[in-house]
């Protein structure tokens, strides 16, 4: 098929989107937003310090949006691309046709047909054959106000190493959607660490869409942290695990204050013999908002295993945790079990702490951040070190 | 001196009261013994002058360095140098022993370096290194979980010191090993100790003038230890209640 007709036919599915609500999460009026002003002289250098992402250091790439503008994108790493999905389209129309709308139907819903339409920027990010790094590609999306509409793509090649640390911020409190419309591909043998920091407002609506295909021997470590406000946020990727002897694993730790409302969770298919799952979330909620959580394993083959683990804190009367696990096996050799709790942080505890010498705040604090820590190792020392910086505000933060 | 003067103290948990009428005096640089039965109100007493938010107290007074610290709250008296070694100390999840060492000993040591020669040092000496970055009290054997504890007290540099039953449960290299740390590290330092213990495993290396029986929730004997024990030992807590 050329070109033309491709775009033509995913132009054609995503107008049958449109109207199309979500399933889960609160219905937003996407032209209500779009009407929204936005500010392209916002300072967000600072705001993404404060989220402990510095632009000037060294990784294995960029990429660096502001609401629809594209500041910046370089690779700087061989083997490692880095492009703005509009720029890769244009000119690199080869390489990335078999990826292109591939694993995500547009007209999946309307914040996907939008982002499929009117959607601008996002990254294609493609690790080559053999390529091993664990410098970071930095991938950053800020935006001031209005609709973020993004696509992304990452290529993980056969044998290739590859992480992504991807921060998104809101800049300003105004009102904004973000969609991130996300295609992760790993191929055989390759591995994929994906860690995303977002922090945002109480006036942002958030819908990350995002389908990963994990092939033969392939390793894929996702790891989420949300330290702030939203007005609401759902999300429910699908990975799904082609190959055998694939391994996933996803962890989520979810702040959960003033009167957001999340919906999300991690939706694991396993397809191949002998592959393995585990997702893990912490989730903490104060103040009156609400997460939902869904973790949902699927199996159909041989000797595959699922763990799913949701632990909750409610700091609050009026928050409220709800956690919704499913497990559907469709092979009798199949090992799949979950585990959640949900409480209070423990009396016991914390007036353990305050009898070290040791104040309210700071034992509640210090409670909370051994509560999310899920003591996962990345094996990049400055990565761990920011992460443990990202919990530690995390646990100050949700001790206030 | 009196560093500590304890009067007429009612104290319990909800509407419970565990201990009734204590009279307690330490003075200035005094160690003394705290003995009793299983579920004489020991630790709740230990935890009501360190001011456990739990225990409610219902009547009387502590006076600590001559001030009323009844209703302080346990941040401040131990500020104030007042530091418990708890009985059971609670397990914490996913905190590590070397971040809680290290939060406690922040108080009196401003420099990331220093602390660390501190704990490295004390954690050394109660052989409880290969703790550090395991979670506070996960899986510890009974003796690691009683030597981590009485790290947590020396790191807070008390003036007030209250140990409860160090040796319970505890072998006898482990009480030595403890014994010790308590002289070279605490006993310099502090202005007095409360010492609890049921079988006196302690007491070979740790010398107190005095001992407090407590029996029932109430103070029923009050002496010099070496009697106190001997007594004890030979006829029980009882012989002390009939010979008042
Ligand atoms: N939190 C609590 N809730 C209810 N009862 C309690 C509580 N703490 C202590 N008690 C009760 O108070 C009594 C005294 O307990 P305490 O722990 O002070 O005894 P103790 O002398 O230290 O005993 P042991 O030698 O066994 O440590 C016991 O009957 C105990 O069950
Ligand atoms: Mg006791």
């Amino acid at each position: 098929m050329s070109k033309k007709s491709v775009l033509e036919e995913i132009r054609e599915k995503a107008l049958k989107g449109l109207d199309k609500s979500s399933p889960y999460g609160v219905d937003v009026d996407i032209e209500k937003i779009f009407a929204q002003p936005s500010e392209s002289s916002v300072d967000y250098e600072k705001k993404l310090m404060s989220l402990g992402i510095d632009l000037k250091q060294r990784g294995s790439g960029t990429y660096l949006q502001l609401d629809n503008i594209i500041k910046q994108y370089s690779s700087m790493y061989p083997g490692v691309e880095v492009l703005s999905i509009e720029d890769a389209v244009e000119n690199r129309w080869d390489e990335i046709k078999d990826f292109y709308w591939r694993l995500i139907d547009p007209s999946t819903d309307k914040y996907v047909a939008y982002t499929a339409l009117r959607g601008r920027g996002g990254f294609y990010i493609r690790a080559k054959r053999g390529t091993k790094t664990l410098l970071p590609v930095q991938a950053c999306m800020i935006m001031s106000g209005g609709a973020q509409l993004l696509h992304n793509i990452i290529v993980v090649e056969e044998d290739a190493e590859l992480m992504v640390l991807s921060g998104c911020l809101a800049a300003l409190e105004r009102l904004s959607l973000h969609v991130g419309v996300s295609e992760i591909y790993l191929m055989p043998r390759s591995k994929l660490y994906f860690i995303m920091i977002h922090s945002w407002t109480q006036v942002n609506h958030v819908r990350p869409r995002t389908t990963v295909l994990v092939g033969d021997e392939a390793e894929y470590i996702d790891y989420y942290i949300n330290i702030s406000d939203v007005s609401t946020l759902q999300t429910f990727p699908k990975i799904i695990v082609r190959g055998d002897d694939a391994k996933v694993s996803s962890y989520n730790i979810i702040l959960g204050s003033g009167s957001s409302k999340y919906d999300v969770g991690t939706n694991v298919v396993l397809d191949g013999e002998g592959s393995s799952a585990q997702i893990i979330s912490r989730i903490v909620v104060k103040d009156s908002s609400e997460v939902i959580n869904r973790l949902r394993a699927e199996a159909h083959k041989r000797s595959s295993k699922a763990y799913l683990e949701c632990n909750g804190l409610l700091l609050s009367e009026n928050s409220r945790i709800y956690t919704i696990p499913e497990l559907d096996a469709h092979h009798p050799d199949t090992d799949l079990y979950h585990e959640a709790s949900i409480g209070r942080l423990r009396d016991e505890e914390i007036e353990y702490l305050l009898m070290k010498g040791i104040s309210y705040r700071d034992a509640v604090s210090m409670l909370i951040r051994g509560f999310i820590d899920v003591s996962i190792k990345i094996p990049n020392q400055k990565i761990n070190e920011y992460i443990n910086k990202v919990l530690d505000l995390f646990a100050s933060k949700s001790s206030v | 001196m009196e560093i500590l003067r304890i009067e007429k103290l009612n104290a319990g948990v909800g509407d419970n009261i565990i201990i009734r009428d204590i009279n307690l005096k330490l003075f200035t640089r005094e160690s003394i013994l705290l003995l009793g039965p299983n579920a004489s109100g020991k630790s709740t007493l230990l935890n009501s002058i360190a001011g456990n938010p739990r225990i409610k107290i219902f009547n009387g007074s502590i006076f600590y360095n001559n001030e009323d610290i009844t209703s302080l709250d346990p941040v401040k008296r131990n500020e104030k140098g007042i530091s418990i070694m708890i009985q059971n100390p609670p397990r914490l999840r996913g905190v590590k022993t070397r971040k809680l060492f290290d939060k406690i000993c922040s108080r009196h040591i401003k420099s990331i370096v220093e602390r660390e020669k501190e704990i490295n040092e004390i954690s050394k000496a109660l052989q409880i290194q290969h703790l550090l970055d395991r979670d506070y009290g996960h899986g510890f054997s009974g003796g690691e979980l009683k030597r981590a504890e009485l790290a947590t007290l020396i790191f807070s540099r008390p003036r007030l010191a209250l140990i409860d039953e160090p040796d319970s449960g505890v072998d006898i290299d482990s009480i030595i090993i403890m014994a010790t740390v308590i002289k070279d590290h605490l006993m310099n330092n502090i202005d007095g100790m409360i010492l609890v213990t049921h079988t006196g495993g302690i007491v070979k290396y740790i010398e107190t003038s005095r001992s407090y029986v407590i029996y029932n929730g109430r103070i029923i004997y009050e002496g010099e230890t070496s009697y106190v024990l001997s007594k004890i030992f030979s006829e029980g807590f009882r012989s002390l209640l009939e010979s008042r």
